[in-house]
């Protein structure tokens, strides 16, 4: 299944896809399904990195993540491919990667991709990362969600987060560090 | 894996069995309630008390052994691995700390109470050996940890060394009950009381409250550099003080306490500076109680400083010791525990958790807040005027505001068990209703 299979974008994000993707994913680019490399207990990340030096200029490719795969999105970006990733069941994203030379232009830690977020947070102080999320989604514009990176796991933040209906899911990270992926609770009525 | 509230595995592995720290948070709240009602038995015998064995003697230990300590051992143990990220390598030692710790208290608090030898130095044994698994894992989480929490851990190991100074010096006055070796108790039970309640506790409150007030106020960490100039106060205050008790040198004394409110303000700057950014404007009933110990800290100071100056004799000491128990930390720390209670029980409620705000009875904290205050107001009335009714009918108001703090720790907990419970159901309901649907 593809994001423009039923004629319908299912992208949960806010963005809406950039000119490029709707005739890189009808012409069925090649593909790496990162979702079986994960199930075997590897980091794909390596793996994608080298799959993606052996596509030439204005070539893309997909790949099949089991999340929204932000700093990967972020690692290619500075080889110059733009991405765009949708979400096509809650365990399954499509993320398409064109390497265009633009990949780097304002796509930096924070910015905006596909409606999510990704805020590096490491480096602060206790409570500091906790105070920082929190802020965001008490903000003026919180969206409907966003990644952190961060040291330690936040423990004292989940019950704000769930008093303000919000929830969160820990993705992959490599050792020492924490990623989470924050979004509204679906169905919460609460601010 | 996602649920509402995660709490999630990483996290989880640095939370406690919730045994653990309630068991600490509840004896607080039954402590706070026996000082209460054990002031109402002594009231008569405030006035003009200097120390040495009796019911006074056992009020003063409830609260600080009682309802300061054991919050101490249930905070270090919850709060630290979390926020240092490092787990504490086993569960045992604190639950064994518990069974030394709590049941030894009770010992000690009768031998204080009743002037039996036998029981206080029983009491005070077990009451040292909980303390030194309290310094032995608070200080292996400290060692641990690296490149965060500088401040928070300066303050830290500053605080066990004063643990481990009242701890001798309060075992040595125990033993003098019966032996009568110290030519002087009273410089003793001074030093005691300065490394116990400015040592341990205020070291550890300061330490504590840079990560706690920011957190419940939603505002940045508070400036190293603040954190650092407040501790350096403290630490020469707290020695200038310790020389003075020692040598009893109304100088160093007096210069100690001044110096300690040099201290005090570049704390309180730092503290009111995170209440002003914090993104949290309605911090509650439990934040009324904060401020309130930020009033009665310095004026317990400045009281220590007249008083170690001649100029309000014995009175002044009864009430410099009230204000710095009753009126700085009490206020303090059940300002703190009534946050914590239900954040704790919160985060432990885990998938399908309950919410903060459906866990904690308002109520109940009103009648607390209300009662706590006329308390406050009335034995310290009642101090200034020798009146021993005052004190008794603050300390019967008083007790009526720990039994509410008791009923809310209670309640807290009630309400957790019975949202799990009920999880419990709509998963086993849930279970039933897929079997059933099944191809039979």
């Amino acid at each position: 299944m593809s994001i423009f299979e039923d004629g319908e974008m299912a992208a949960v994000g806010r963005t809406e896809a950039p000119d490029w993707v709707e005739s890189v994913a009808v012409s069925d680019p090649p593909r790496f399904d990162a979702r079986a490399v994960i199930a075997t207990g590897r980091d794909p990340r390596d793996e994608i990195i080298s799959f993606s030096a052996g596509i030439s200029g204005g070539k893309a490719f997909a790949v099949d993540a089991p999340f929204n795969p932000v700093p990967l999105r972020m690692r290619l970006a500075r080889d110059g491919f733009s991405s765009f990733g949708c979400q096509l069941t809650p365990d399954h994203w499509e993320v398409f990667f064109l390497l265009d030379g633009k990949g780097m232009d304002g796509l930096t830690s924070g910015e905006h991709l596909d409606g999510c977020t990704e805020f590096d947070l490491r480096g602060l102080e206790p409570p500091g990362p906790m105070v920082e999320i929190l802020r965001r989604i008490g903000g003026e514009d919180p969206g409907d969600g966003f990644t952190v990176r961060l040291e330690r796991d936040p423990v004292f933040l989940y019950p704000e987060l769930d008093e303000l209906g919000w929830s969160c899911e820990h993705l992959d990270a490599p050792e020492g560090e924490v990623r989470l992926r924050l979004f509204k609770t679906p169905g919460s009525i609460r601010p | 894996m996602s649920f509402p509230g995660a709490i999630l595995m990483g996290a989880q592995s640095r939370l406690l069995p919730m045994s653990i720290p309630y068991r600490f948070f509840l004896a607080a709240a039954v402590f706070h309630l026996v000082a209460w009602i054990l002031l109402a038995f002594s009231a008569e015998q405030v006035e003009g008390y200097l120390g040495g064995p009796g019911p006074v003697l056992a009020v003063i230990h409830a609260l600080t052994l009682g309802v300061f300590v054991t919050t101490a051992f249930g905070a270090s143990f919850q709060m630290l691995p979390v926020a240092t990220g490092q787990g504490l390598r086993n569960f045992w030692p604190a639950r064994l700390a518990s069974w030394l710790y709590i049941p030894g208290l009770v010992v000690l608090l009768a031998g204080f109470y009743t002037g039996e030898a036998a029981l206080t130095e029983g009491g005070g044994a077990l009451v040292a050996l909980g303390l030194v698994i309290l310094l032995v894992m608070v200080g292996d989480l400290f060692w641990r940890t690296r490149g965060v929490l500088f401040v928070l851990r300066l303050f830290g190991w500053a605080a066990l060394a004063a643990l481990v100074g009242f701890t001798a010096l309060g075992l040595t006055a125990v033993a003098d009950m019966r032996v009568g070796f110290l030519d002087d108790r009273l410089v003793v039970g001074l030093a005691h009381l300065i490394l116990a309640a400015f040592g341990f506790m205020g070291l550890l409150s300061f330490g504590y409250s840079a990560v706690l007030v920011p957190m419940f106020a939603l505002s940045p960490a508070p400036s190293e550099a603040e954190g650092m100039a407040s501790f350096a106060l403290a630490l020469v205050g707290l020695a200038l003080a310790l020389l003075g008790a020692v040598f009893s040198h109304t100088g160093a004394l007096i210069l100690g306490g001044a110096v300690g409110l040099g201290a005090v303000a570049v704390y309180l700057k730092t503290m009111v500076g995170a209440i002003k950014t914090g993104m949290r404007k309605n911090l509650g009933l439990s934040f009324v109680l904060v401020k309130v110990s930020w009033v009665c800290l310095p004026l317990s100071l400045v009281v220590g400083i007249v008083t170690a100056g001649g100029w309000l004799g014995d009175k002044g000491v009864i009430m410099f010791v009230y204000l710095t128990l009753f009126g700085w930390l009490l206020s303090l720390l059940l300002g703190i525990l009534q946050r914590i209670i239900p954040f704790l029980a919160s985060m432990n409620a885990g998938k399908g958790g309950v919410r903060l705000s459906e866990l904690a009875d308002e109520r109940l904290l009103r009648v607390h807040a209300v009662s706590h205050f006329s308390a406050l107001a009335l034995v310290g009335i009642g101090i200034a005027a020798a009146s021993h009714e005052l004190v008794l009918g603050g300390a019967v108001i008083g007790a009526v505001g720990a039994l509410a703090f008791l009923w809310y720790s209670l309640e807290v907990f009630r309400r957790l068990l019975s949202t799990r419970m009920k999880t419990e159901k709509e998963k086993d309901v849930s279970t039933q209703a897929t079997d059933s649907s099944g191809p039979t």
